[in-house]
């Protein structure tokens, strides 16, 4: 008998994943723990092995597809498993299938299989259709017209909601057949989908949801652009996805505040063209980003409330007595920001060598899940793009985020109102972001001083770290 | 968007090729320009339209018109209004039914040009996965396409050892549309709906028409009490219905065709002027070269596809006739979309729940979702809802009163799950109860809904509140 891999969750929490690539085909022999797919979970490349060991009969998802837990990926044959150990009832229905023969028996047992996933059995009623006509033309003669619908041969019988809800549960991943329906008569309406989608219980939630917030339907009803001009639609892929979720939940749940300063970095700025060669010595690039994360150490030692996570429900904050930094990186698929492991233990020859490797790993689409989990604190530097001033979202569940701005050479004045002089000093722009319930402003300005101060000074920032 | 192709010129690739300009193919080819991708439409005869606006669903319905017409003038004498018997200009119908044709034709050629899809006259087959050799009078090559969607549609069957193409008086339903001749008599070999259509048209311009089919009765997957009142009629109005009967033997002459019909109690041979063979339709899938591309289908012929109605290869997509279903035009627009919204990165899939059929003889068949016969095979628990037109005021002026509205709804919840009606008009009456069972409806909702009196859009209010323990006028 066929047996059928099903997407399991591969991390914390995920209920779907966008397959990448299938490695294996129809036909194809695999051995357990063999690379299948590869799927995109939240923004990581993720392989897939297989659990079984066996010889492929379908793939289910195509590439660019969407997988939810407990959709069915592979159905397999199982080696060692011999038609003559089936029972003879069992094999008749086997043989049936395969010969694609219109047979009750043997539709029921595909059913029985394929009954806890619609889409599977989607292909078999359009199959079984199909053979219903083929037999049409060599049997009852008949015309077209008594390919009749027979569409429903699944168990489960069609959840009642009409075509557009069943098309926003589509598009949202949620299976019907796991939504509490509110609609008279058991009928599924759009918001239930909604509902299910946001994983809210209960009518009073659905309630204060439709209330409160558009519908998806609502909202999909957007204004008709090309009134206006030409538009295109471009759909949101993985990490475009991730990213608005991810900063939806930041901007919703995190109460931002920003406070912004400016470091004096020329004598930093020359001690690092000074060590430029010697710093690379393993590869890489030193740039201001390897001595910022040095000092974003620094401070965070004299500021652990800033290397924290807030956990809202126990009323308690997480303080991490490690220090690992995520650094994020532009990429042609998207923002990704992989995360730098305990920087506190590297010097600088390495974090130069390893910022290098991580950042060409992100840009190749390679990074895995584990490279982007449990950064304490985020450095973000669009500075060399331009820019005098950022507010960065947080991270979540970080509590802080550090952005640096351009390094320009300004004229600084020196001294006091009656004795002073100007000179020509590179200013670094900062702006912290912080958790507004985990830190004051008094803290955020006490962090960034005491940052800037180990910016200007390279030697002490020596001693420091 | 604002993408113009007024020229066929053969481009050396394409975001998306679409095989065949059937209602399924451009559909699919107007869908995707929407959603803003580069479509080539690839079809092999010089209007677009297909089988549906050139040899199918069109034409024979500007010819059944024409008989629906004979019959009402002829059923009028019993309201008391007598008319001559019809002059029949066969020249002038063809005619009629040619223009018709042509301004739909002319109408899509049009909508192509305005939307922006590249039309290409040629045949095109399969060069690999990603490439199509493309053959026509003008253009010639291969085509790179991103993407593909074969809707390549269906032909008629033929019978074993007969060569319609060669012959003049064995038809398929292509030459019967030509309607080159009205034969003194007519035999229909299949009592499917093209051949009832078909024979209905010939009967009421005058020829005698006989139909031989295998099964035991008339269109066995429709349901039998909707075909009853349409077999009543046939009785009268055919020469004879031969069920339970297979064509053993065609012999063409010069003047007619001898016919060898085979039953239970043995064998005998007619003589008839013409001969339509309409058993069934297969799919144009032979003549792609599936193979280079590796997609794969049943042993039909029939293409396999999912949901999203991808073939095993993803890039490649077919909908329509080409994969089997009902053979119908408007689940094959429907699989169009749905095809080229998948090929544009939507979420998209075919997940109608009650595609309807329609059967536009006199009376009108239609029906949609489960039926009676299905339900029965399945061994699923159902409620059958009648509701007899003679029980509806507006049937009984139309000299409907043999006609029937019936659902098919779940047992306790009322939940319509399919519907069938008989009698004129069920080709607009069944579109409420399409919209019905995809809603989800219960009988009840059919019931509670004001229905216009008096009209036969009632029948369905009325056979929905049977389910509530007896309607208005009827149970």
């Amino acid at each position: 008998m066929s047996e059928t891999f099903r997407f399991s969750d591969p991390g914390e929490g995920l209920e779907e994943a966008e397959v990448l690539e299938i490695h294996v085909g129809e036909g194809d022999h695999v051995n357990d723990g063999d690379t299948v797919l590869t799927v995109e979970t939240d923004k990581a490349a993720t392989d897939i092995p297989a659990p079984f060991t066996g010889t492929v009969e379908t793939v289910h998802p195509g590439t660019g597809d969407r997988v939810r837990v407990d959709d069915a990926l592979i159905t397999y044959q199982p080696d060692g498993e011999k038609e003559e150990e089936a029972t003879a009832d069992e094999s008749q229905d086997e043989q049936a299938t395969q010969d694609q023969e219109e047979d009750t028996s043997s539709r029921e047992s595909e059913d029985e299989t394929q009954e806890a996933d619609s889409e599977a059995s989607k292909k078999d009623d359009a199959e079984s259709a199909q053979d219903e006509s083929a037999q049409e033309d060599t049997g009852s003669r008949q015309e077209g017209e008594t390919r009749s619908n027979g569409k429903h041969t699944d168990r489960r019988q069609p959840v009642p909601a009409a075509p557009s809800t069943r098309r926003i549960a589509r598009e949202m991943g949620v299976d019907l057949h796991d939504v509490e329906p509110s609609g008279p008569q058991g009928r599924v309406t759009a918001d239930d989908v909604e509902a299910a989608a946001q994983g809210e219980q209960g009518a009073a939630a659905r309630e204060t949801l439709s209330a409160e917030q558009p519908s998806r339907q609502e909202s999909s009803g957007l204004p008709d652009f090309s009134r206006w001009g030409e538009t295109e639609r471009e759909a949101m892929r993985s990490i475009r996805r991730a990213t608005a979720q991810r900063m939806s939940r930041s901007w919703q749940e995190i109460p931002h505040v920003y406070h912004q300063d400016v470091a004096d970095i020329t004598a930093l700025e020359r001690f690092r063209r000074d060590y430029e060669p010697s710093a690379e010595s393993n590869g890489g690039k030193f740039t201001m980003t390897v001595l910022m994360l040095k000092a974003m150490v620094y401070a965070l030692k004299q500021f652990p409330r800033f290397n924290a996570s807030l956990d809202a429900e126990n009323e308690e904050l997480v303080l991490k007595r490690y220090f690992h930094i995520g650094v994020a990186v532009a990429t042609d698929q998207g923002l990704l920001v992989p995360v730098i492991r305990d920087v506190d233990r590297k010097n600088m020859i390495e974090l130069t060598a390893e910022l290098k490797a991580i950042i060409d790993k992100a840009k190749a689409g390679e990074l895995a899940r584990e490279d982007m989990e449990g950064g304490c604190m985020t450095l973000t530097n669009p500075g060399p793009m331009g820019g005098t001033s950022l507010s960065p979202l947080i991270n979540p569940p970080e509590v802080a985020i550090l952005g640096m701005g351009q390094a320009r050479l300004e004229p600084v004045v020196h001294g006091d109102l009656d004795d002073y002089e100007i000179k020509p000093r590179l200013m670094l722009p900062l702006s912290l972001g912080f958790d507004h319930r985990a830190n004051d402003g008094a803290d955020a300005a006490s962090f960034v001083t005491t940052l800037i101060g180990a910016l200007e000074d390279p030697h002490s920032l020596l001693l420091k770290i | 968007m604002a993408r113009k192709h007024t020229s066929s010129k053969l481009p050396d690739s394409t975001q998306l090729a679409v095989i065949g300009g059937g209602p399924g193919g451009y559909a699919a080819a107007f869908e995707a320009v929407k959603l803003g991708l580069d479509v080539t439409l690839i079809n092999d005869e010089t209007p677009v339209g297909g089988v549906c606006l050139l040899r199918g669903c069109i034409p024979s319905k500007t010819l059944l018109e024409v008989s629906e017409l004979i019959h009402a003038s002829e059923s009028a004498e019993t309201m008391g209004l007598r008319f001559a018997r019809p002059e029949i200009d066969a020249d002038a119908l063809r005619q009629w039914k040619q223009k018709v044709v042509k301004t739909l034709t002319d109408g899509l050629e049009g909508l192509c040009r305005q939307r922006g899809v590249r039309l290409v006259r040629a045949s095109a087959r399969l060069a690999d996965e990603q490439n199509l050799t493309v053959e026509g009078n003008d253009v010639s090559g291969t085509l790179r396409f991103e993407q593909a969607i074969i809707a390549s549609g269906s032909r008629p069957v033929a019978l074993p050892d007969v060569d319609i193409a060669a012959s003049r008086r064995i038809m398929d339903s292509t030459d019967a549309l030509e309607l080159e001749e009205i034969p003194d008599s007519l035999l229909v070999i299949g009592g499917g709906y093209v051949g009832l259509e078909m024979g209905m048209v010939y009967q009421s311009l005058g020829s005698q028409v006989t139909v031989v089919e295998m099964a035991e009765r008339l269109m066995p997957n429709a349901d039998a009490d909707l075909v009853e009142p349409l077999a009543r009629t046939l009785a009268s109005r055919f020469k004879a219905v031969h069920l339970e009967t297979q064509v053993s033997g065609l012999h063409e002459t010069q003047r007619q065709v001898r016919v060898t019909l085979e039953d239970a109690d043995g064998s005998r041979d007619h003589r008839f002027s013409r001969v339509l063979v309409a058993v069934g339709r297969r799919p144009n899938s032979d003549g792609l070269d599936l193979d280079k591309a590796g997609v794969h289908c049943d042993d039909a012929g029939f293409i396999e596809v999912d949901a999203q109605c991808r073939t095993n290869v993803s890039h490649i997509h077919a909908i329509g006739d080409v994969t089997g279903g009902m053979l119908l035009a408007h689940e094959a627009m429907h699989q169009g979309k749905v095809a080229a919204r998948a090929a544009a990165g939507e979420a998209a899939a075919f997940d109608a729940r009650a595609v309807p059929a329609v059967v536009y003889t006199v009376p009108q068949i239609a029906w949609c979702g489960l039926t009676e016969t299905q339900a029965r095979d399945e061994g699923r628990e159902i409620q059958v809802l009648k509701f007899p037109w003679q029980a509806a005021g507006r049937a009984l002026t139309l000299q409907a009163d043999d006609g029937l509205t019936k659902l098919i709804v779940e047992p306790g919840s009322g939940r319509l799950l399919g519907a069938g009606i008989v009698g004129p008009q069920a080709e607009s009456l069944i579109g409420e109860a399409v919209l019905a069972i995809e809603m989800g409806a219960v009988a009840e909702d059919l019931a509670l809904t004001v229905h216009p009196h008096p009209t036969l859009t009632e029948t369905l209010g009325e056979a929905g509140e049977l389910f509530l323990g007896g309607s208005t006028h009827y149970g």
